[in-house]
């Protein structure tokens, strides 16, 4: 047996590494004279492995290490852009470890890597290979933060009116924006109009761009310069307040719309706070030729934690399998940090449910009991988390087909959508999903539910206008 | 609505529907298509642009003989195929014993019908697997996705009556006492203006609507998309698309992996997507259009072997050398390792060489009569999904 050492090795200008990168297999291709593969001796072939991804030039560059029988091997990694890398590696009797660095298409940029490998954007060789419009340079870009501060001697997390939260965001007023003013500042395009609501708003500098694209930087340092270093703010910091942040973004050809920033995003890992980074694009000056019919969707957010910034990028990718596959790799260094970071009432709630949504997909895990336990606890300690609710309500349908259970399920929907706007574009998805299954239901036997069809109404247009191929909920305001 | 194929499978079976729609009764250029039908034609106004398509019955009908063909599932062999084809002229199709079997067109009412029959042959046992293929126009907004039938815009008033809401039809199923199921749409997922207003309350009927009485088995039903939201799917005139082609090619071999009795399968959660990924992308490099990117939703877990190949898989290789003004001159070649059963390509063309080798290794080479280049060869793993072998050559 030899050691064998696997990365995957990406170009970026920072040393940002990610101890759980990619999902990658292992085959024995070990051929006879003719070329024909031999039969796979048990053990040899290594499935669903998560192999660390980021620049050689990190500090410390991580490797997966396996051992394997002498021989050839085919490696293959897919990282969340569904890029098949592969490599054929020839295993012999040496004891010396094995290193295999893996490397996939160029991004366009350095700047721009974790957004080629998330998906977001295209290689390098296809990036300029069509013509960009010139969208961005009439783009307004604003960061608009918004909390409530709790009532005198009320906990912020026990707000629990749907009038005093502030994570609602543009949810209800989606049919009167379509008269959007664009000349408007961002103060007054959030519909918080009750004294206890601050909002916020601040034109962050892009960190890089070309005519492409931009890449703001964003931490929560920006939205305590906003609103002071209060202790409610300081608290929030921390997790306990219900503030929402969004970043809007309008311009000349480029349609109203915001996405969700999960501000502040702390590292899973526990080692502080990872950076938010969203990208603006331009879209393409001839849509028809570059085969998008380009709805106007220009966002794209992506957060930087080393522990699970690559569950975050598979889930945006659609691929929930993988998603599942990391996070079941990463569950150890996850679950070491769990009762701290995770699900306590202190520090990561979206990151919680970001590995909620994964799990809920691999409904078939054998870590029910658990889990379920952890959606159960984002629902009732979080209100101002609405994916929590939904997923809770999804946990209990696919769980609990007794009355009670059905009663609970649709309680705990409706309270989703009072919330408001969910952190995750999948939790508008479920929603929309259960809200509908529930209208059947009551439709079915010839008494609709009045409050089911009215929030139904409402996440319907919400679901036509939110972003499918983003992870965190990206609205169009037209 | 009676299947075009039927056998008796005792026990675990697969139901299959199949539907292209090529011609659009409504649609501007329907006229054919109505005077076959011996029907008056009248034209939905608020078409903008959407027309008769030529693609879809090639590819419905390709998705189909290989179902007939060559699709091999021990577990579940097929026991019925639902094929629904408009085109202009009346569809039939070959089955694999010859006979000739006339195709129904693919109006809302003969899809519903054929539907339900599909569903309830999926009622029979919760371990039936069954397949949906859509080749055809699409509308898409957000995470709503509407599929056109060839009556689309009857009434111009109601013009979604003649289609499927698909969120509403994939939830819907998960009534259906089958717990395995996979759906392949190949259309486009564009917005329509005049659509989208009438979708802000209605996509279409969903023919089999859901509950929140879900199953209490849980159901793998991924669904296969030909392209994102937001974008157009593409076919070269008259040929199977180009998602169509991916999705076979993908099937022969280039979405499969063995498993531990080294049998090569393709799985639904395993790299299916990938390798329809990788091969639409080299489909749209090799004709410089525009890109066309797949996506798949409900891929859970590992999902389960939709397909066992009969023996070791047919790998799409594209065999290139550098510098690329090389290749002209070159007499390309590949060869087993010991040097038997070459296969060459003469000098003379200066692309890159595309072909499909069974799984294992080989000899690849550029060989030159002349001058200034000389001789290159290597030694290279073919396996799924496939690669490029560059050769890159001296002078």
């Amino acid at each position: 047996m030899r050691e064998v050492k696997l990365r995957l090795d990406t170009v970026s200008w920072e040393g940002l590494q990610f101890d759980y990168g990619a999902v990658a297999n292992i085959y024995d291709v070990t051929a006879d004279e003719k070329g024909k593969r031999r039969r796979t001796p048990d053990g040899q072939r290594l499935r669903n492995l998560a192999i660390p991804m980021g620049p050689w030039s990190a500090e410390d560059p991580a490797f997966l290490s396996v051992q394997l029988e002498p021989g050839r091997y085919m490696v293959e990694a897919t990282p969340p852009n569904g890029e098949v890398i592969s490599e054929e590696i020839v295993v012999d009797e040496s004891s010396e470890p094995l290193l295999v660095r893996l490397s996939g298409e160029e991004s366009p940029h350095e700047w721009l890597s974790w957004q080629y490998y998330t998906g977001n954007v295209e290689s390098a060789a296809s990036y300029y290979s069509h013509a960009v419009s010139r969208d961005l340079l009439s783009s307004r870009v604003d960061l608009v933060s918004v909390w409530s501060q709790p009532a005198v001697g009320q906990d912020a997390d026990e707000l629990t009116a749907p009038d005093a939260l502030v994570s609602r965001g543009f949810f209800f007023d989606l049919p009167a924006a379509k008269g959007f003013d664009l000349s408007k500042s961002a103060d007054d395009l959030f519909p918080f109009d009750q004294i206890d609501r601050q909002v916020q708003t601040a034109a962050p500098e892009a960190a890089f761009s070309d005519a492409a694209s931009q890449v703001y930087a964003l931490e929560s340092d920006l939205v305590l310069s906003l609103h002071g270093q209060s202790s409610a703010a300081t608290s929030w910091r921390w997790g306990s307040g219900p503030g929402r942040h969004y970043l809007l973004v309008r311009g000349e050809n480029i349609p109203p719309q915001y996405s969700v920033l999960p501000l502040p995003w702390m590292q899973v890992d526990g080692s502080g706070e990872a950076e938010v980074e969203a990208l603006v694009q331009a879209g393409p000056a001839d849509p028809v030729a570059s085969g998008s019919m380009d709805q106007g969707h220009r966002i794209s957010i992506t957060v930087r934690d080393r522990l699970v910034g690559s569950v975050l990028g598979y889930l945006g990718a659609g691929q929930l399998s993988a998603a599942a596959t990391i996070l079941g790799q990463a569950e150890e260094a996850i679950e070491r940090q769990a009762q701290r970071l995770l699900f306590s009432k202190g520090v990561n709630q979206p990151a919680a449910a970001a590995g909620a949504y994964a799990l809920l997909a691999a409904q078939g895990s054998g870590k029910q009991e658990s889990w379920h336990r952890w959606v159960a606890n984002l629902k009732q300690w979080f209100p101002w988390l609405p994916d929590g609710a939904i997923q809770y309500a999804w946990v209990l349908l696919r769980q609990d087909r007794s009355e009670e259970g059905l009663k609970q399920a649709r309680a705990s929907l409706l309270e989703g959508y009072r919330r408001g706007l969910p952190y995750f574009s999948k939790g508008v998805n479920l929603l929309l999903d259960g809200l509908i299954l529930f209208a059947n239901d009551a439709r079915e036997a010839g008494m609709p539910d009045v409050e089911v069809e009215a929030a139904r109404k409402v996440v319907w247009r919400l679901a036509l206008r939110t972003n499918p191929r983003q992870l965190f909920t990206s609205v169009l305001l037209h | 609505m009676d299947p075009v194929f039927e056998a008796a499978i005792a026990g675990p079976a697969t139901h299959a529907i199949v539907i292209g729609v090529g011609a659009y009764l409504h649609l501007p250029g329907g006229q054919a298509f109505a005077q076959r039908l011996g029907v008056p034609w009248t034209e939905y106004p608020d078409h903008e642009g959407m027309g008769q398509l030529s693609s879809p019955p090639h590819s419905a009908r390709a998705f189909a003989r290989w179902l007939l063909t060559e699709y091999r599932n021990p577990e579940r062999p097929l026991a019925s195929l639902h094929l629904l084809l408009s085109e202009p002229e009346a569809g039939q199709i070959t089955l694999g014993t010859g006979e000739e079997k006339a195709v129904e067109r693919a109006s809302f009412e003969h899809v519903r019908a054929a539907i339900r029959d599909w569903k309830r042959r999926g009622d029979q046992n919760a371990d039936h697997l069954l397949l949906f293929y859509f080749c055809g126009h699409g509308v898409n907004r957000g995470f709503i996705t509407t599929l056109l039938l060839d009556d689309f815009g009857e009434d111009p008033g109601e013009p979604l009556e003649q289609a499927i809401n698909l969120n509403g039809f994939h939830a819907g199923m998960d009534q259906c006492q089958a717990r395995r199921q996979c759906y392949f749409i190949d259309a486009c997922r564009v917005p329509s203006a005049a659509l989208i207003e009438r979708f802000e309350e209605y996509a279409g009927p969903a023919i089999i609507h859901g509950s929140a009485y879900l199953s209490e088995v849980p159901r793998y039903a991924p669904v296969f998309y030909s392209t994102v939201a937001g974008s157009a799917a593409y076919s070269r005139e008259g040929e199977a698309s180009l998602f169509t082609q991916a999705l076979l090619r993908s099937l022969a071999g280039a979405g499969s992996k063995p498993d531990d009795e080294d049998n090569w399968l393709v799985y639904t959660g395993g790299t299916l997507h990938e390798s329809i990924q990788f091969l639409l992308k080299r489909a749209t490099e090799a004709v410089a259009g525009p890109s066309q990117v797949n996506s798949a939703d409900h891929v859970e877990g590992e999902g389960f072997p939709l397909h066992y190949l009969p023996g070791r898989p047919i790998v799409p290789i594209l065999v290139a050398v550098k510098p690329a003004e090389a290749a002209g001159s070159a007499e390309l070649s590949y060869a087993n390792v010991d040097g038997s059963d070459p296969v060459v390509r003469p000098p003379g063309t200066a692309s890159e060489w595309d072909v499909e080798i069974p799984e294992g290794r080989y000899r690849f080479a550029a060989r030159f009569a002349g001058g200034p280049y000389r001789e290159k060869e290597e030694e290279r793993t073919v396996f799924p999904p496939g690669r490029k072998v560059s050769l890159e050559v001296a002078e």
